[in-house]
C-alpha cells in the first residue's frame, strides 16, 4: 500500500520537485534569511530571537516586564542542581558531553553519523541517562526542561552552527525537516510555514505570529499559559494540533528532522533562551 | 447520473433561497465566531468581532463584496480551490462545516 | 457550476447511505472499513485528530449497542481518513510552493 502511494507521488512530481530533491542548506538559508530581512526591512538579524515582539509595541512592554524577574529564574536553578548531580555510578552529564556540556547548545541538533539521525539536545541528555543506567526523561517538560533550560543559559549570546555536514543520511535528515515544515496538514490545512512564514507578524486572533527565522532560539522557555516550562518539542505538538494534526511522538523521526532543519535556518543568530512568554 | 446531481442540486437551493430566519443568523453568528467552528475572526475583522485576527480582509458590506451566494459558498467550501496558496481553511472540503452550518454563515455575513 | 454539483453529491451520498437502518453486521463493517484508511493516514504522516475522535466515538457506541451511531461515525471516520490521504498526496508535490524564494 504504502509502495503504491510512493510509486504514485514519483509520478506525479512536477520538474521542480526533482530538483529540489538535491538539498543545498547553503543556499537555502541564504533565500530563507533573505526572505524576511527583505520582507521586514526594519528587524536587524539577530532581533528575530525575540520572535513576536518586533511586532507589536503593547506585547513587548508587556514582555519586558515580564523579563525582568525572568519566570524562568527556579527552572534554571533546578536545571543547575541536577545537571551538576553525580549519577549512581559516580559519573554526571560533563562526562557524556564535550566541553562539559557548557556552552554547547547553539551547536544542537546535530547530526551522528553512528546512527545515521539526527540528535536533539534532549536526547543527548536522555542517551547519556541511558549510558549510566538510569530511565530516559520526559522530552517535553519537567526536569528535562529544566536541565535543558540550564545548559542552553550557559550559550546565551552564542551563535547558531547547526551546519548539515555532506553526508548522505544528514542532508535526507535535513530534506526531510524541510518538507514536514512547508507541507499543509491537519482538517484546517496549514503548513508550519503558513502560520509562521506568509502569515509572520500577522495577527491570528490575539497573538502575533512569530517568524520562523529566530524561532528555536528562545527554548526552552516559560509560558505562562503552560504555568511551567516547555521544550521545543512541547511546542510543536501544540502547533499541530492547532490545525487539527495528530502529533508526532516526541523522540520521532519527523520531529528531530523539523528541530534540525527549522535550527539550521536560524544559523548565525544568537541564542537566546531560556525564554519567556506572557 | 446527471438527473440525480440536478435533482440533488434542487434538494440544497431552497435552502439558500429561502429568506434567512433570525435563527440562521444567530446560529451563523455562533459559527462564525466559535474557534471550533467557523472561527472566521481569528483571521478576519467584522462588526462584533472579539479580538480579531488580520490575516484575511476584514469583512464589511459583505453583500455588496460577494452578492453572488454561491460564490460566497464556494469561498467557505474551498477557497483553496480559487487560491492554492491561501490561509483560510477549505471549511465544507474538509468536512469542518456541514452546508447547513455554511448556510448559516453566509445569512449572518450578510447582515454585516 | 459543475464543481458545485460534485461537491453536493459528494456532501449528500454519504448522508443518504448512513441515514440507512445500521445493524449491528452492518456498523461493524464500516467500522472495519475504516480502520485501514486510518492506519494509511497515519502512515503517510498525516491523521487528522477529528478522523481519531470519530473511530473512538463509532467504537464507544458500537458496545454500547447504538448501531445508527456507531455507523454514521465510523462512516465519517473513513471520509475524513480518506481526505487526510488525499491532502498528504497533494502536498507530496505541493510543498515545494510554500518555500520562500
Ligand atoms: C495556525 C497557525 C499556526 C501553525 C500552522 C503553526 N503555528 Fe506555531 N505558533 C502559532 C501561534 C499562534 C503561536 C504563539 C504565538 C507566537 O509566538 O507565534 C505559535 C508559536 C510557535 C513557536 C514558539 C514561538 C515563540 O517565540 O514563542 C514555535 C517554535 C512554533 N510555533 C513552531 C511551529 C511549527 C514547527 C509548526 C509546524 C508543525 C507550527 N508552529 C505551526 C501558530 C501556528
Ligand atoms: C486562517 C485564516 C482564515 C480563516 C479562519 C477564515 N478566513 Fe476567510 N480569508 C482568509 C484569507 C487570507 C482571505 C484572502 C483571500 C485568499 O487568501 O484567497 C480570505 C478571504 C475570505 C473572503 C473573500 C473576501 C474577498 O475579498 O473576496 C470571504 C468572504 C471570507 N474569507 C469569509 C470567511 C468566513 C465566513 C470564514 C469563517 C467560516 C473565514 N473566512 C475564515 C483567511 C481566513
Amino acid at each position: 500500500m504504502k509502495f503504491a502511494y510512493l510509486a504514485l507521488a514519483l509520478l506525479v512530481m512536477t520538474p521542480g520537485a526533482l530538483a529540489s530533491n538535491k538539498p543545498d542548506p547553503a543556499s537555502d538559508l541564504k533565500a530563507f534569511q533573505g526572505y524576511f530581512l527583505k520582507r521586514f526591512p526594519k528587524i536587524p538579524l539577530a532581533a528575530y530571537v525575540n520572535g513576536p515582539y518586533d511586532f507589536s509595541k503593547s506585547e513587548r512592554a508587556q514582555w519586558k516586564q515580564i523579563m525582568e524577574f525572568p519566570p524562568y529564574q527556579f527552572a534554571l536553578d533546578h536545571g543547575r542542581k541536577l545537571f551538576e548531580a553525580k549519577f549512581p555510578n559516580g559519573k554526571s552529564y560533563a562526562a557524556c558531553f564535550p566541553h562539559g556540556g557548557i556552552g554547547i547548545a547553539q551547536n544542537y541538533p546535530m547530526f551522528d553519523p553512528k546512527t545515521g539521525r539526527v540528535v536533539t539536545l534532549g536526547i543527548a541528555v536522555n542517551r547519556c541517562r541511558v549510558a549510566n543506567g538510569l530511565g530516559k526523561l520526559k522530552l517535553t517538560t519537567g526536569p528535562m526542561a529544566d536541565i535543558l533550560a540550564y545548559m542552553t543559559d550557559t550559550s546565551r549570546g552564542k551563535t547558531i552552527d547547526v551546519t548539515v555536514p555532506d553526508n548522505p543520511k544528514a542532508l535526507a535528515a535535513y530534506q526531510a525537516g524541510k518538507q514536514y515544515f512547508y507541507s499543509r496538514r491537519g482538517q484546517l490545512n496549514f503548513s508550519c510555514a503558513s502560520c509562521h512564514v506568509q502569515a509572520a507578524g500577522m495577527h491570528l486572533r490575539g497573538n502575533v505570529l512569530a517568524p520562523a527565522l529566530g524561532i528555536t532560539a528562545s527554548f526552552p522557555l516559560y509560558r505562562s499559559k503552560w504555568g511551567n516550562m516547555g521544550t521545543l518539542v512541547r511546542r510543536f505538538i501544540g502547533c499541530n494540533k492547532k490545525v487539527r494534526s495528530v502529533p508526532d511522538k516526541p523522540d520521532s523521526a519527523a520531529y528531530r528532522d523539523l528541530a534540525y532543519f527549522l535550527t539550521s535556518m536560524s544559523d548565525g543568530l544568537p541564542i537566546a533562551g531560556p525564554g519567556a512568554r506572557p | 447520473m446527471k438527473s440525480l446531481a440536478i435533482a440533488l442540486v434542487l434538494g440544497f437551493l431552497p435552502v439558500a433561497a429561502l429568506a434567512a430566519t433570525k435563527a440562521d443568523i444567530e446560529a451563523g453568528r455562533k459559527i462564525a465566531t466559535t474557534t471550533s467552528l467557523g472561527n472566521c475572526d481569528a483571521c478576519h475583522m467584522f462588526a462584533g468581532a472579539d479580538e480579531a485576527g488580520n490575516i484575511g480582509p476584514e469583512l464589511k458590506d459583505v453583500k455588496t463584496m460577494i452578492p453572488d451566494r454561491k460564490i460566497f459558498y464556494a469561498i467557505i467550501y474551498d477557497e483553496p480551490a480559487r487560491n492554492p496558496r491561501t490561509l483560510m481553511p477549505p471549511f465544507g472540503r474538509n468536512a469542518i462545516l456541514t452546508p447547513k452550518q455554511i448556510n448559516d454563515v453566509i445569512d449572518f455575513m450578510y447582515t454585516k | 457550476m459543475k464543481p458545485i454539483v460534485a461537491i453536493l453529491i459528494a456532501l449528500a451520498l454519504p448522508a443518504a447511505a448512513s441515514a440507512a437502518g445500521a445493524t449491528k453486521a452492518s456498523a461493524a463493517r464500516e467500522i472495519a472499513l475504516a480502520k485501514p484508511k486510518l492506519r494509511v493516514a497515519a502512515s503517510m504522516n498525516d491523521q487528522w485528530t477529528p478522523t481519531v475522535a470519530a473511530l473512538k466515538q463509532a467504537e464507544t457506541a458500537e458496545r454500547k449497542g447504538d448501531f445508527a451511531t456507531a455507523q454514521a461515525k465510523a462512516m465519517r471516520a473513513r471520509k475524513l481518513a480518506e481526505l487526510s490521504i488525499a491532502q498528504a498526496m497533494q502536498q507530496k508535490k505541493l510543498w515545494v510552493n510554500e518555500v520562500p524564494r
